[in-house]
């Protein structure tokens, strides 16, 4: 009898909460259904969505698996220098050439470096960022293995090189990974690789993207060198930080991950679904409120429209093949010689920023952030358009910004060359040859505060000079080279297997020379 | 582009008249006036055949009858065989644009009138026969309707409940799946062994022709699906297109379960036309040979594609060959279907399917040619796509799809221990459905090719 009651009471319910969800349509209906008097509880039905979602995930990671797909995580967060290499993992590159590699317990590509070195060795370590670690093309085709191989020959002893080149790596987080890994291994040399922008990431704000946590170095006029982790330490206070620190193991077990990272990477947080996903997942009572607040507004949906488009049409196609926007590049143009006057996002260029990891927007634009603190005397308009004197305030910031970063790039690799030289280690300098300078992609920002990566490589140059660091230049046979064989250099930002040819070419004879000097007398 | 908005126009004027047309034949055929009905069942075949063959064949006869003059004239025999219609639509004597959707509305129209015209009864009501015309879940791809059922579903559409729902919503996800998870990739991955004129190895050449077989019924097939899928939501159940054709054990077979309204249509309005099987076996023969020419036509105006569909009709009529050799001979009967014979038979098929539809996806025959001594000849030559074929990861996906796939169809039909957990009146119950979804959604960003590929039957 009870039964007969409670059957249409459920049906009711059922209907009355019809609009609501799935889930709970699902649930009542279920419980409309039992009979026997033992009534089943919404919460088992959500149980049992969870319980089988969670299955499909398992299943999908399993065929990842198997496909070797979703192996696109590299790095993890660390309190000092921001992001490292992670350990025990495979990582596969995808958006450039296709390579496979492993990074062993200590984040080396090379697997069967030891700590101790095997006597009579000379040992080179690799300092750099994205260009050095070579993640496109498959480890026995990096310059640094090329190097390893020719130098072994010609010198007649063998010669290791290991590679310490982490993506999105500043002057300073080169520093900072030498004092804590490279002097573990006992190197001989260390050869500090210069790619475009390292001296303006040496002073760059943190963003939601973990490759630009970077630690900050500072050396004001009359002042010591100061490098300081507060950035770091700031950031992983952020709901973003502490997001990905809660995820932590699945960040690096997991191949669905690896596909939201990579992703990310493709996307970026300059995609506004994008954004607003991860701001779900982070702060999810903020984000439902702002958004409650937002949607009032029509220009709100059409941006949701645009990004969603954006989200699903092939990344490479906008980022290479599409016509640049004209009224942007002047955009950035104007911008990069009035330095700060651009807080003005341009989505265009900050896509193009993402490609690399170095690109022009980041740094630009945490350097535009970070840029009053230095230099108080300057005004920042918050408008795109500057008058006359506000061009002219800005320029004299711009100059005094880019004098203190060289200042720092100085003083940093000083630092470097008197730690090598307490480990019985040489350092020597590379200037890496830039994508940047030699075939630049359509739209993207040459200059950096009107300097571009040729003035920088010149900075290098004789603050090597000055401090009499052995130095080569990298970049310059390639330019010499026709367009076409430059370009085969590339993939959309990174070197191919000949472009790590060139690189190990142009370094071998100098590295010959610098081995056989200071080894000469013994 | 393969669409202006102007052709809504031209649909439109074509429903229009073979609405009249069919009310025509229909009152004519009542009235016992014979003649009458047949001579409008020619006026509307000519404006149906007629508008077709303009905007798909023009191009193509010009091409040829323009080649023809200056090939006597400079007596070079050499022919440039035309590309497919992104090439003729480039060509400089008259770009047509081919409308939308126009080689399966225009057949639709010649089912309509035929059966009609055969006793059928017409449709009096202009938006019912607007909507089988313009019914865009089918419009664009197929399946070919039949009018006499979709009318019928219309006067009486299945009311959308969750069962109904969730069946659409499957299909909608299977197709996408299909498309975005399985057929975009391997197209991506093919495309260079089909543009290449360097040699190709044996194994590059047969990978490549598989690769686009597989790709070319995940495309197709999973557009049929997604079509299913939304008219379901709007309760009108389309035919099924697919059967797994690529699992049949012989070339007819398999050409009845693929594509089967297009097939179904052929059979019904060219060979039963032509005599069908009634005139003996040369007939018999003759006519599989002209429908399947016809089909070759059906996709596209170039001399490749009719080759192609020559060689469906000549496969078919060895096929029958072979089944009345057989039917003399009991005891190689008997071997012919034993577990041996029939993976013979099935590797047969599949190959011939392969060198055919390689011959199908080639831009031209100079490629064709290349594609095929590649599968003849160059064996032992380096695999070059297997680099490309590791870096997709598809294999890992197609196979746990067809496991998937597998399962569901044995869950289907035999009871077991599972049932109580996984099954909920329909097939499953919805937290594995949502689970699926879940899955595919997720393989299908992981797939995802750089570009994005258009659907391959869009073109026809």
């Amino acid at each position: 009898m009870p039964n007969v009651t409670k059957t249409p009471k459920a049906i009711k319910d059922a209907g009355a909460t019809a609009d609501t969800s799935i889930d709970r349509l699902e649930a009542l209906a279920a419980q409309s259904k039992t009979t026997d008097g033992k009534k089943k509880s919404v919460w088992t039905t959500i149980g049992k969505y969870l319980v089988w979602q969670l299955i499909a995930l398992l299943v999908v990671e399993m065929v990842l698996a198997c496909a070797g797909l979703g192996e696109e995580e590299l790095f993890a967060i660390d309190k000092e220098l921001g992001m490292t290499h992670m350990t025990d993992k495979s990582v596969t590159w995808r958006k450039e050439g296709y390579a496979r590699s492993y990074l062993n317990w200590d984040g080396l590509r090379e697997s069967d470096v030891t700590l101790a070195k095997p006597p009579g060795t000379y040992r080179i370590a690799l300092l750099g960022d994205s260009m050095v670690e070579g993640l496109q093309v498959p480890l026995e085709e990096t310059f640094g293995q090329r190097l390893q191989k020719d130098l072994t020959q010609k010198l007649g002893r063998p010669v290791q090189v290991i590679n310490f080149g982490t993506s999105g790596y500043s002057t300073v987080q080169e520093a900072l990974l030498m004092k804590r890994k490279v002097f573990k291994y006992a190197p001989d040399m260390v050869l500090l690789g210069y790619d475009a922008r390292d001296m303006f990431e040496n002073w760059a704000t943190p963003d939601q993207s973990l490759a630009n946590v970077r630690p900050y170095a500072l050396k004001l006029p009359g002042q010591k060198l100061v490098i300081d982790s507060s950035s770091v330490t700031t950031w992983l206070k952020t709901p973003r930080a502490k997001f990905l620190t809660t995820i932590g193991w699945i960040r690096s077990h997991s191949r669905i991950w690896g596909l939201v990272s990579a992703a990310e990477t493709e996307a970026g947080f300059h995609n506004p679904v994008y954004a607003t996903l991860m701001a779900l997942c982070t702060q999810p009572g903020k984000t439902i409120r702002k958004l409650a607040a937002q949607a009032r507004d029509p220009k709100v949906w059409k941006d949701c429209f645009d990004g969603l488009i954006a989200m699903a049409t092939p990344s490479f196609k906008i980022q290479f093949f599409d016509p640049p926007q004209k009224t942007v590049i002047k955009d950035l143009a104007v911008s990069s010689e009035t330095g700060p006057a651009i807080a003005k996002q341009s989505a265009v260029g900050k896509d193009l920023a993402v490609t690399s990891e170095t690109g022009p927007a980041i740094a630009k634009e945490s350097a535009v952030a970070k840029a009053p603190a230095v230099a108080k005397e300057s005004t920042i308009p918050k408008e795109p358009t500057v008058s006359a004197a506000d061009a002219a305030a800005n320029k004299k910031a711009a100059s005094i910004f880019l004098k203190l970063m060289k200042n720092t790039l100085d003083a940093l690799v000083l630092d470097m060359q008197s730690d090598c030289q307490k480990h019985g280690a040489v350092l020597c300098v590379q200037a890496l040859p830039s994508r940047a300078t030699l075939a630049p992609i359509a739209g993207m920002d040459a200059t950096t505060y009107g300097l571009d990566y040729e003035g920088e490589v010149k900075v290098l140059q004789t603050v090597c000079a000055k401090n009499k660091i052995p130095f080569v230049d990298a970049l310059k046979p390639a330019t010499a080279y026709s367009k076409q064989e430059q370009e085969s250099l590339y993939y959309s930002a990174h070197l191919t297997a000949k472009g790590h040819d060139y690189l190990a070419q142009v370094l071998s004879p100098f590295l010959v020379e610098r081995i056989s000097s200071t080894t000469g007398g013994h | 582009m393969s669409w202006l908005p102007v052709y809504g126009l031209l649909l439109l004027a074509m429903t229009i008249a073979n609405w009249l047309l069919g009310m025509g034949i229909e009152k004519a055929a009542a009235q016992s006036r014979k003649q009458l009905a047949f001579s409008y069942l020619l006026l509307g075949l000519a404006i149906d055949v007629g508008v077709l063959c303009y905007y798909k064949y023009f191009n193509f006869l010009f091409e040829n009858a323009v080649k023809a003059v200056i090939g006597t004239s400079t007596l070079l025999p050499q022919i440039k065989l035309s590309q497919d219609f992104v090439h003729l639509a480039d060509s400089p004597f008259l770009s047509v644009v081919l409308p939308l959707g126009i080689s399966f509305f225009v057949f639709e129209f010649v089912h309509y009138l035929s059966d009609v015209y055969r006793g059928d009864k017409s449709v009096k009501s202009f938006l019912v026969f607007a909507s089988f015309a313009a019914f865009f879940p089918s419009q664009i791809a197929g399946p070919i309707k039949r009018y006499q059922d979709f009318v019928a579903q219309l006067a009486k559409p299945e009311p959308l409940t969750r069962p109904l729902f969730y069946e659409g919503a499957s299909l909608i996800m299977q197709g996408l799946f299909k498309k975005v998870a399985l057929a975009d990739p391997i197209g991506a991955m093919i495309a260079p062994s089909f543009a290449t004129m360097s040699t190709l190895s044996a194994a590059d050449a047969w990978l490549a022709a598989a690769g686009f077989v597989i790709q070319v019924y995940c495309d197709f097939s999973g557009y049929t699906d997604m079509g299913r899928g939304s008219a379901l939501l709007m309760g009108i159940r389309l035919p099924i297109n697919f059967e797994l054709p690529l699992l049949s054990k012989d070339i007819s077979t398999l050409w009845r379960k693929w594509h089967m309204s297009l097939g179904s249509w052929l059979k019904d309005y060219v060979y039963i036309t032509l005599g069908g099987s009634r005139k003996g076996a040369f007939t018999q023969s003759r006519n599989l040979v002209i429908t399947m020419i016809v089909c070759g036509l059906w996709h596209g105006a170039s001399w490749h594609y009719i080759l192609w569909g020559a060689l469906q009709g000549l496969g078919m009529t060895l096929h029958r060959m072979w089944c009345s050799f057989l039917a003399k001979r009991p005891v190689l009967d008997e071997v012919s279907k034993s577990f041996v014979g029939n993976a013979i038979s099935r590797v047969l098929t599949l190959a011939f399917v392969c060198a055919t539809f390689g011959l199908f996806r080639s831009p031209d025959m100079p490629h064709a040619m290349n594609l095929w001594s590649g599968m003849a000849l160059h064996f032992g030559q380096p695999f070059t796509l297997m680099v490309p074929l590791l870096k997709s990861g598809i294999m890992p996906i197609l196979a746990a799809y067809f496991i998937f796939w597998q399962m569901t169809e044995y869950l289907r039909k035999h009871p077991t221990m599972l049932d109580r957990f996984i099954k909920d009146g329909s097939l499953f119950a919805n937290p594995v459905r949502l689970a699926c979804w879940t899955a595919a959604l997720i393989l299908m960003v992981a797939s995802k090719p750089l570009e994005a590929v258009p659907f391959v039957y869009f073109q026809f």
